[in-house]
């Protein structure tokens, strides 16, 4: 039986606390405190009961995606900490795995900018200096792994950091398909046109991850679109099934993303871009009537 | 034929034939006109041209790696300082031997105007690593850019040796000079990269409008420009007592290639792009104001109590008032590299120059601020990276390099 050294209790307790912090604030927010009656769109129309029940189901939505996966990445994180204390170099990795993903799908949401982006994601660097999760995969896939331990406890302070951000963030239609937007181009020139794992070499995983998120996210439009931007909304879903079919080519046999298939899933990709940016224009002015978080 | 001449360069004839380069270049001074009235921006001088040189259209910027010895390399720099002024007078390499070699000049420029080139020669920290003896003279200041957050450098193309940066109002010219100046450089160094900017995004000229970059912006409103001396000389020129002496009156290059993002900033509403530039597109002017050189102000708030210059817009973290008056000198070109041939999205971009006087204390530190928390960094990414030490100008006679090697 492992027994546990005073810092570590320590860490357990404070993270553990973290976690029901977060809990606690993803309920919380989910009640809709701080909310004022909607006015009017920004084209001076008053919403619809439909159109608002639309804004509000999208915004609940994705607040609970984004949340579930802060939840995900804090509770990885954790598990990732006790697996290299446990020097199980293995578990860690389907950890560091499990939290990259994660990370992919709340990234877009990131309050205070590319900093705090930053923190976490980590910037890449050929000694592994920088923390975040980049440090982590150096210490895991390069060496030596004693980076990785170190950078873990400012990747969980980061985390929860991140977690408690967003719930002051007031999410809106428009603000969901503007990030959108900018995700499916980190999704193109990154993770589809670059190395973003440069330790690992495990860009599947990104592509995965952050498609997955951005159709999520954009799925959670679809109704409110119908309503306020019909003839887009064709366009919309059209895009969106486009988007989805081409996910399913990004796997070939060995496990890697099919580079014949990459440049047909960033076509796809640009494609739904385009169309949420007119989207983002259309939804400005619908809100869940909160002006404060 | 060449192969008839063995171990003759045309760097070695010219290095050596400095009474018959000058000769030739005489005669071509008198006798061969060139159409044009473009201007010519004297090589000689104090500093530098082509740093505070109001901005031309164009850039070829082009690294190197040095492969020959310390000796080819004092050669070389040498004759790149002799040859410099005469394509800045918009005239060929002169001809050194007859029609049965290849020619001294590769001639695509021959008929064009000076187009206003300028050349501008830096030494990379490489340089000073014990290859060439010359550590004991490497600048304090001179180290490799911090790896920056959001940075996806490719180590083949960030930094070099040396760098040329030549500018002019003709791509033709620029490419030429460069062109014929790596010639010339045969077996001593060669090329590591080559970028050419499309457009300036800077004005360094109180004359000049400001541009637009490839976000539709107007980009360098508040840049700094060859009048403002004072300025000029507390945040771009080296005293001769910042470290070493040889660097007094010169100036530090650091370049960054930023891959931008087109697709998804083309696909952004225009109110959210102004918000991540903190100004209006249209004319220019900052959120708080209603015309270009209205000063921003910061501290204007919303209905909501927001500032109205959002927290993270790239005005507000970018300003000197908020980066203890931290001034750069900017010389910024657009790249359009055509399509990235993995995804089909662009590869272009804005192929950022600037000059300072402590490239740490100042490109650095701004950088780093930018990376953190500007809104606009989501749409940036950094493909290489580079810093260089632009020695001061030449006057006539002087040979560039001389100091580097006293």
């Amino acid at each position: 039986m492992r027994t546990m050294s005073v810092p570590r209790q320590r860490f357990r307790q404070w993270i553990t606390a973290t976690s029901a912090a977060i809990v606690v604030a993803a309920v919380l927010s989910s009640c809709g405190g701080g909310s004022r009656p909607t006015t009017t769109t920004v084209s001076g129309v008053v919403p619809t009961p439909a159109e608002q029940a639309a804004t509000l189901a999208a915004t609940n939505a994705y607040r609970t995606q984004i949340v579930t996966a802060a939840t995900a990445f804090n509770d990885a994180v954790r598990a990732l900490h006790d697996d290299l204390a446990a020097h199980n170099t293995t578990a860690a990795i389907a950890e560091w795995r499990r939290a990259q993903a994660a990370f992919d799908t709340f990234r877009p949401e990131l309050s205070g900018g590319p900093g705090a982006w930053s923190a976490i994601g980590g910037p890449v660097d050929a000694t592994g200096a920088g923390g975040g999760l980049h440090a982590i995969e150096f210490g895991l896939f390069h060496g030596p792994q004693s980076v990785a331990t170190a950078a873990t406890p400012a990747l969980v302070l980061a985390g929860a950091t991140y977690a408690i951000g967003f719930f002051r963030t007031i999410v809106q239609p428009s603000t969901i398909a503007a990030h959108q937007v900018e995700n499916l181009g980190y999704f193109v020139t990154t993770c589809l046109g670059g190395d973003p794992e440069p330790w690992s070499h495990d860009q599947i995983l990104d592509v995965g991850a952050v498609g997955r998120g951005a159709l999520a996210a954009s799925a959670t439009l679809l109704p409110l679109a119908r309503l306020v931007e019909p003839a887009t909304a064709v366009l919309f879903e059209r895009s969106i099934n486009a988007f989805r079919a081409s996910l399913t080519t990004i796997s070939a046999r060995d496990g890697q993303v099919n580079q014949d298939a990459v440049r047909g899933i960033a076509a796809k990709a640009m494609a739904l871009e385009g169309v949420l940016g007119q989207l983002a224009g259309a939804f400005d002015g619908y809100t869940n009537g909160r002006y404060f978080a | 034929m060449s192969g008839n001449q063995p171990g003759i360069s045309r760097r070695a004839v010219l290095a050596t034939s400095s009474v018959t380069l000058s000769a030739a270049a005489l005669a071509l001074k008198a006798g061969a006109p060139f159409s044009g009235t473009a201007r010519t921006v004297p090589f000689h001088g104090s500093h530098q041209a082509g740093i505070t040189t109001p901005t031309q259209d164009h850039l070829v910027f082009a690294t190197f790696d040095v492969v020959g010895s310390r000796d080819d390399l004092q050669g070389l720099l040498s004759t790149w300082g002799t040859v410099a002024p005469i394509l800045a007078e918009g005239r060929p390499i002169p001809a050194v031997w007859d029609s049965t070699y290849p020619p001294s000049d590769t001639g695509e420029a021959t008929g064009l105007a000076p187009s206003g080139l300028t050349l501008t020669f830096g030494y990379g920290p490489s340089l000073f690593d014990a290859r060439f003896g010359l550590s004991r003279r490497q600048p304090r200041v001179l180290q490799p850019v911090p790896i920056l957050p959001g940075d996806a450098l490719d180590p083949a193309t960030s930094n070099g040796d040396l760098c040329i940066q030549a500018c002019a109002d003709d791509p033709m010219v620029a490419f030429h000079a460069v062109r014929n100046l790596t010639l010339l450089g045969q077996g001593t160094v060669v090329l590591r990269a080559l970028q050419v900017g499309t457009g300036r995004t800077s004005t360094t000229s109180s004359s000049q409008t400001t541009e637009r970059n490839l976000l539709g912006f107007k980009d360098g409103t508040n840049n700094l420009t060859g009048s403002d001396t004072a300025l000029l000389k507390r945040w771009v020129w080296v005293d001769s007592g910042d470290d070493q002496p040889w660097m007094g009156r010169g100036s530090y290059l650091v370049a960054r290639r930023l891959r931008l993002d087109l697709e998804a900033w083309s696909s952004l509403p225009l109110t959210d792009q102004e918000q991540v530039i903190g100004r209006f597109r249209a004319s220019g002017a900052p959120l708080t104001g209603t015309t270009e050189h209205d000063a921003p102000d910061l501290a204007a708030q919303g209905p909501h109590g927001d500032p109205i210059i959002p927290a993270n817009s790239h005005i507000r973290i970018a300003a000197p008032t908020t980066n203890n008056g931290i001034h750069l000198l900017r010389r910024g070109y657009n790249f359009i590299d055509g399509l990235d041939p993995t995804t089909g999205a662009y590869d272009a971009g804005l192929f950022f120059i600037c000059f300072q006087r402590d490239p740490m204390a100042q490109f650095a530190t701004l950088a780093g601020d930018l990376a953190r928390t500007d809104a606009l960094m989501r749409y940036v990414t950094a493909t290489t990276s580079a810093v260089f030490a632009c020695p001061p100008g030449l006057e006539k006679g002087q040979t560039l390099g001389a100091d580097l090697f006293a």
